[in-house]
This record gives structure tokens, sequence and C-alpha cells, in this order.
């Protein structure tokens, strides 16, 4: 690498405690590289390892503290435009794509095979962070590789050897294409067809909106396949692949807040050519699942990115900016911000990578005991644990996006007001964070769709395994294993909201399951500040900074939780009793 | 068009505070290395031109590494070949004595239009390795160069810094190029990073070393040899900030400086 210049991993001290301290890389490794095969590049596990820590550093943290980051206003001032039909990225946006193609990062989860790298999501997530930092809007174009990343998994191997090289050295862009005027959280309602003609040949009709990269050259569609009286709903959609062409026609390109490097377009199909991917009736329950699941660890470390930056600028501005004869850090109520806003950050970014963790070890298992035979040996064994990582990762991947997008919007928020009125003017770069970062609880499912998913899991005890692994943990130091009893305390009072809340019943004796949603978000925080506080634990015991961290962190869960239990306990349901006077008019 | 670039693994002595070379020469404390900024620029320069008009970019580069493997990183970044030279004879050579080492690599290498390096810190930004080089190899040369303007079979047309702002010049082929601070180009200003497959790829790639045995070795002995080396001491400033609303004291700023001059 080359230490002249700054770096965007090399200057993260907590990213690279994450990434060479605190991530078990070795069973990830072992799933992803068959070391001392033929086909394998390695030597070593310790080889490999040292191979994703020095990529991180160069290009990926080089190349966007060098380029991505300066050029990070110009493509937010001029964004993106529609002139006859064809999207055109701002020139910054442009330059960006290629510098990523030029340095062979746009297939990074892919197989050699194709041209990619064969990086775990790990990687790809600490990747995806790093861009995001230096400019949020190019993720949602860097972190389009899980389109080429469902194609390997689920398309035929013509389709794959077909397009994956393409992907894979950033010739092609690909576009997930399932939000309609009246589908947006409820996909289940689409309403564009997929018709098969006389040859057998599928064309594809209706109009898609909010579609990132809408304009792409490979775009995957969500289209109902099936007879709507036969197959209801999402089992009558199939997803297909359509190539751009005349008969898809972006017609509109929204006007957005913030993250305006990323072209969101409105789509018509006019009975486009589409290719099946994988099975008919399974494009949302499997393909489309799998894909939300993977944008929103991309979105979670989209958001862990910003507030990095938010940070850093926030920091910066503190130290330099004096009030009353001081640097306004001095003032406790400004210190209390900036502690606050990085103790935040590293929580979503302890939680990020616990999940992204999981999810390589549910995918690189699920990918070994597809390829086995049952009869070998291993194969209960490894389907057990392939069951185990899966219900953790199902309920990481929505609890991560969740809590990393709210967390970012509080941290951004933070950072204008640390600035003062500076913030609010676009003199200054948190202005222009203040508006990317407000998408990120929005797409990709909201946060109450995710606290639903999260919700649902919970109460299927999901989280119990993972919990068991830390509870099991003795610290060998008291100070810790105190802590340890402090985070016990937290999970008994999550099991007592989980078990008041699904055991609570209406007027007509009946379980009261509007109750359990209405204090879903509040049973969330607590499922959240219980695993965060366990992965500080954990962190605490390899640094004597996040000793502190931990302690703190710790200190102010009790009380949140303690809040969350107490209103949890009511059982006041207000809401859902007198909505219609509460926000009505005062009479 | 094939290149040869000169590229220098150097001592990286950026934000270095207090006393750090000692009487003998010698930097002391736990000092890491660097890739020669402007060799790196100098590298950008030749795979441009690769990327515009194709051909060979060859590296060569001088000692073993210490932290920062130069000729790798330059694989990573797509050059096509990378020629290390080192033998015991090679440690105390001074400046000519190098010109002489990689002049004689560049006519082994051969088949070359342009030879590139960059203004080294080392060398007091003069330019020097690339003057004698391109003396000892008896063609013409430009240094500060900061960009291409155009090149063919003709020539290479460059922009170089002069005092008070730039000169065009243009010179036949082949010439040496010491290439400058900044590119100049209007959007990247910086060079390429390393290209993730290559760095799969070239991670454990051998490098040939030429030793005294593969080249001319007539002038290994220095001419100039270090007697001492004394630092300056740094100037110490202390900062003041001024209110610009306070007019009193943006005066009396002004007062302070008046009397200074």
């Amino acid at each position: 690498m080359n230490s002249a210049v700054s770096n965007f991993y090399l200057d993260n001290d907590d990213l690279r405690f994450h990434m060479e301290r605190m991530v078990n890389w070795e069973p990830i490794v072992e799933l992803r590289e068959s070391i001392g095969s033929e086909v394998c590049p390695y030597d070593s596990i310790e080889e490999v390892i040292e191979t994703y820590l020095d990529m991180l550093a160069d290009p990926i943290g080089e190349l966007t503290a060098e380029r991505i980051a300066p050029r990070a206003a110009e493509v937010d001032e001029e964004g993106c435009k529609l002139v006859d039909g064809e999207v055109i990225l701002s020139e910054a946006t442009q330059r960006n794509l290629q510098d990523l193609k030029d340095a062979d990062l746009m297939g990074i989860t892919l197989p050699l095979q194709y041209g990619g790298l064969n990086f775990p999501t790990t990687f790809y997530t600490a990747a995806t962070e790093i861009i995001s930092r230096g400019d949020a809007s190019l993720m949602n174009l860097f972190g389009l590789q899980g389109i080429a990343e469902t194609i390997y998994l689920f398309a035929s191997e013509e389709v794959k050897g077909q397009y994956l090289p393409g992907f894979c050295s950033g010739e092609l862009t690909g576009a997930m294409v399932l939000t309609e005027p009246d589908a947006g959280s409820d996909l289940a309602a689409i309403q564009t067809r997929a018709d098969q003609t006389e040859s057998d040949e599928w064309v594809i009709r209706g109009a898609k909106r909010f579609i990132t990269n809408g304009c792409g050259d490979v775009l995957l569609v969500l289209a109902r396949s099936e007879d709507p009286n036969k197959y209801a709903g999402g089992r009558g959609l199939s997803l297909f692949l359509v190539e751009k062409s005349d008969k898809v026609q972006v017609r509109r390109l929204e006007e957005k807040l913030g993250i305006h490097g990323s072209p969101t377009c409105e789509i018509y199909f006019d009975n486009a050519p589409g290719k099946l991917i994988g099975q008919r009736g399974r494009g949302l329950t499997r393909y489309v699942s799998w894909l939300m699941s993977a944008a929103r660890l991309s979105v979670a470390a989209q958001s862990v990115g910003i507030c990095e930056a938010a940070l850093r600028e926030s920091q910066r501005y503190a130290i330099e900016r004096e009030q009353f004869g001081k640097p306004i850090k001095e003032f406790p109520a400004v210190a209390e911000m900036l502690v606050n806003m990085q103790i935040a950050t590293e929580a979503v970014r302890a939680l990020l990578y616990e999940a992204s963790q999981m999810v390589d070890l549910s995918d690189g298992l699920n990918a070994k005991i597809t390829e086995m035979d049952r009869k070998d040996p291993q194969f209960s064994e490894l389907r057990q644990r392939h069951a185990y990582y899966s219900r953790i990762s199902d309920i990481l991947t929505p609890l991560i996006k969740y809590y990393a997008s709210e967390v970012c919007k509080q941290v951004v928020d933070d950072a204008i007001q640390v600035h003062g009125g500076n913030g609010y003017m676009k003199d200054y770069p948190v202005e222009r964070l203040f508006r990317d970062a407000r998408i990120t609880s929005i797409y990709e499912g909201t946060s109450q769709i995710q606290i639903e998913w999260a919700m649902n899991r919970i109460f299927k005890g999901n989280l119990n395994a993972a919990f068991e692994a830390f509870t099991a943990t003795d610290y060998e130091d008291a100070d810790l294993n105190a802590l340890a009893m402090e985070i016990h305390k937290l999970q008994d009072a999550l099991n007592e909201s989980i078990a008041f809340a699904s055991s609570k019943t209406d007027e007509d004796g009946q379980r009261d399951t509007d109750y359990r949603a209405l204090v879903a978000r509040k049973i969330v925080d607590i499922a959240i500040d219980v695993y965060v506080s366990y992965l500080f634990l954990r962190q605490a015991a390899q640094s004597e900074r996040k000793r502190l961290v931990a302690r703190k962190f710790i200190t102010e869960a009790k009380v949140r939780t303690q809040m969350h239990r107490e209103l949890i306990l009511t059982g006041e349901r207000s809401v859902l009793d007198a909505f219609e006077m509460l926000i009505s008019e005062p009479n | 068009m094939n290149s040869i670039v000169i590229v220098r693994e150097i001592w990286d002595t950026r934000d270095l505070v207090g006393d750090v070379v000692g009487g003998d020469g010698e930097l002391k404390g736990n000092l890491l290395t660097r890739f020669e900024p402007e060799d790196l620029n100098a590298l950008e320069m030749a795979l441009q031109i690769k990327d515009q008009q194709g051909g060979k970019v060859t590296v060569i580069s001088i000692h073993p590494s210490r932290d920062v493997d130069v000729l790798r990183e330059a694989l990573y970044r797509d050059v096509d070949e990378a020629i290390r030279l080192d033998d015991p004879q090679f440690a105390a050579l001074d400046t000519l004595g190098m010109a002489h080492l990689f002049s004689s690599a560049i006519q082994k290498v051969g088949d070359y239009q342009l030879v590139l390096t960059g203004i080294s810190i080392p060398e007091g930004e003069n330019a020097f390795l690339g003057n004698q080089i391109a003396t000892l190899l008896g063609l013409p040369h430009a240094s500060y160069v900061d960009a291409l303007e155009g090149i063919d079979e003709t020539g290479v047309t460059c922009k170089r810094g002069i005092e008070g702002g730039y000169e065009t010049v243009r010179l036949p082929l082949p010439a040496v190029l010491v290439v400058g601070v900044a590119l100049l180009k209007d959007d990247p200003r910086t060079p390429r990073t390393a290209k993730a497959r290559l760095k799969l790829k070239h991670r454990k790639t051998a490098i040939p070393t030429w030793g005294s045995a593969d080249l001319d070795a007539s002038h290994l002995t220095p001419v100039t040899t270090l007697v001492k080396r004394d630092t300056v001491p740094q100037r110490e400033i202390e900062s003041q900030s001024i209110d610009p609303e306070d007019e009193a004291a943006l005066k009396a700023m002004l007062n302070e400086w008046r009397s200074l001059r």
C-alpha cells in the first residue's frame, strides 16, 4: 500500500480493531477457501486474512480517501439527469465507478472463475462502510453487487456465464426492480405481469418506481407470473432478468432529499423480454428475500459509514471552533454529544460485524451442505451448525438495519448541532450527510418493517442461542464478570417484557397481537441493548479503552431498558383504543 | 510506447519532531518507509501512456525492500516487468553511482522510448538522479515535468514547472523525464491505487534481481561521501486566535506585526 496518502481504513482505529482483532476470520475462511487445492490461490488461512486486511487498506481505504471522498460534494451538487430517456450520472460519479472498476472492486464476493475476488460478506460490508464514509450515494451503486450474487446463487449456469464476468469487470451494472406505485413495503401486492408467449418466451409488462439505478444494464424484476386466482399474493411472483433495451423505458428520475449521486428511476416495461431466474413462484419468498437481506446489511454498513464521516467532521469542528475563549469541545454539553456520537457509532459497528459474520457462517455452511452427500458423516453436524447461524443471522439482519439507520439519523442530527448555525449551511459537509442519512431508515424496508421482522424472530427465540454463548463466558476478570451480571439483568427484563407482551389478552380473552405490535419497538430496543452490551463486553476483554466504553454503554442501557420494560408492563394501549380521539382537534 | 520507471522506497519522515538524525547521518527511531511520492507520479504517467497507446512499462528499483515493496506495488498497478538491483557492493552508492547503475540496467532492459523518475525528496528535490541518468545515456531530458501534453513516435511534449509558471517543451525520443509533484490532470490528481486482482496474482510473483555481475559495476565507489548531518532546530511558533468581530484585537494584531517587521 502507499503510505504517502490518506487512507479511510488505516485512519480508522475502531474499524481496524474489529477487522484485526474482533472478527473471527478463521471459520469464515475455512468455509470460503479450499486451502491446499489447486484452484485456491492461498497457502494458509493466515495468508487469506492478511490479504483481506491489506485489500481494505489498498485499494479500498486509499481509493476512498484519495479520490471518492474529495468528489462527494460535486456528486451531491450535480446529481443525475434524465436526457431523452437516458440517465446521465454526474461526471464525478462516473469517475468513481471507473475507479472502482479499475481497482477490480465490482465483484468482491463472486468466485474467481467469473473474475470476482471470492471475498466474504464481512469484507464486503467493511468495504461498503469505508466507501459510504467517502460518498454515501456511491454505496447505492457499489452495493448493487448483491444483484450479481443473486444471479450466482439462483440462476442457471448459462445465465451465470453470460452475465457474471460483465458484473465483475464493472462493464455491467444492475438493479433490483421490486417496488411499484401501490406495492412498496407490501411487495406481495405487485401487479407487473410476466406472461409467456407462444414460443415460451417471457415478456414483462408494467410500471415500477423508486428503482435505484433502474437505468442499469441488467435488471432483476419481480413480476406476477402466475394466475392470481390460483396463486395469490407472494406465491404468484417470479424473478426475471431483463436486459436494458428500448422496451425498458426510464420515464422519470426522482428528485430526492439526499444521495444525489444515485439515480432513482421510474421504469415502464413494455413487453420487455425476460429470463426466468430459478423457479416460478419463488421470486419473492426465496430469491428477493435473500437479495433484500443482503441489501439490508449494505444499508446498515452505509449508515455506519455516514456516522463515521459525521463524527469526524464534528470532532474536527469542535476542536477548531472557539467560543467564549475556548474550543467548544471543552463545554460539557458539546463533549457529551461527541462522546455519545462516538459510542453510538462503535455500538452499531459492533452489531454490524457480528451480523455480517453470522451471515458468512450461515451462507458458507449452506453452500457446503448443499454440495455435500447427505450420507457424509459430517453432514448432520454441519446442518445443525447451519441452522444455528442461520437463526441468528435471520434476526441480526433486520436488527442491524433498523439500529444502524436510526443511530445514523441521530448522529448526523447531533453533528449539525455541534456545528451550530454553520452546520445548517451548505458550506459544511454535515449538511449533505444529514440529507444522505435520512433515507437509510426508509429504503430496503422501513424501520417499522424491520422491527416487525425482528420481533417475530425474537418471539420464536432466535436470539436465545446467541445469548447462551455469551452468558456461558467467563471473562476471568472481576470487573468484566460484574458487568456481565448487569447484562444478565437486562436480559431478564427482555424476557419479562416478551412474556408480558405475548401473554397479554384483549377484552375478548384473545391474544392481544395489536399490543404486541405496539410495544415491538421497545422490545427490539431492549434486545439490541442486550446484544450490544455483550459485544462491548467481549471487546472490553481486548482493550482498556473499550472497558470504559462498555461500562458507559451498559450503565445507560440499564436505564433505557428499565424505562422500556416499565412502559411495556403498564399495558397502556390508548394509541389503539383512543386513536381517533388522540389525533383529533381539541374540543 | 515502452517506458522504464525508476521507483524508490524512502524513509517516511513526515510528521517527525525532535532530533531524528544522528551526527553520523543515521536516522534514529523506528522509522517506516514509503513509496517515493513523485516516483509514484512518474509511474502513473507511464501507466497512462500504456492505457492510451499500449506498450510496456518496466520498473527498476534498488536495494531490498524494508516495509513497502515498491516493485510489488508497481506490479499491483499493472506494470509488465519489475527488476531489483541488489548486491552487497551497492550498499554505499552516492547519487552518481546510482545513476551509473540505473543507466546500465536501462540499457540492459533496452527497447524503450521514455525513462521516467520522480524528483526525489532525499536528494533535495534537485532531480539529480534523472538528470545524471540522461547525461550518462546521452538522452535529452526535462525535469519538473507536471503533465504530458502529447507523445508520438517523433517526440514528447510536456509541461514543466519553472519559477513563476510553466513552460511547454518538446523533446525527441528516447528521452528522460523527471516528474514533479502533481500530474496536473483535472481529476483525479492522485496516482491510481492497486488493482485487487493483480494483488491476488502478484503476491508471490518472483522479482528478478540483478547484481554487480549483471551490470556495469565500474562506478561503485562513491565520489561523494557523507561527513556529517546537522538538523535545523524547528521554529517554535505560538499560535493566536483573534475574534474577527473584535476590532480592537485585530488592530492589536496588526500593530504586533508592524513591530515585528
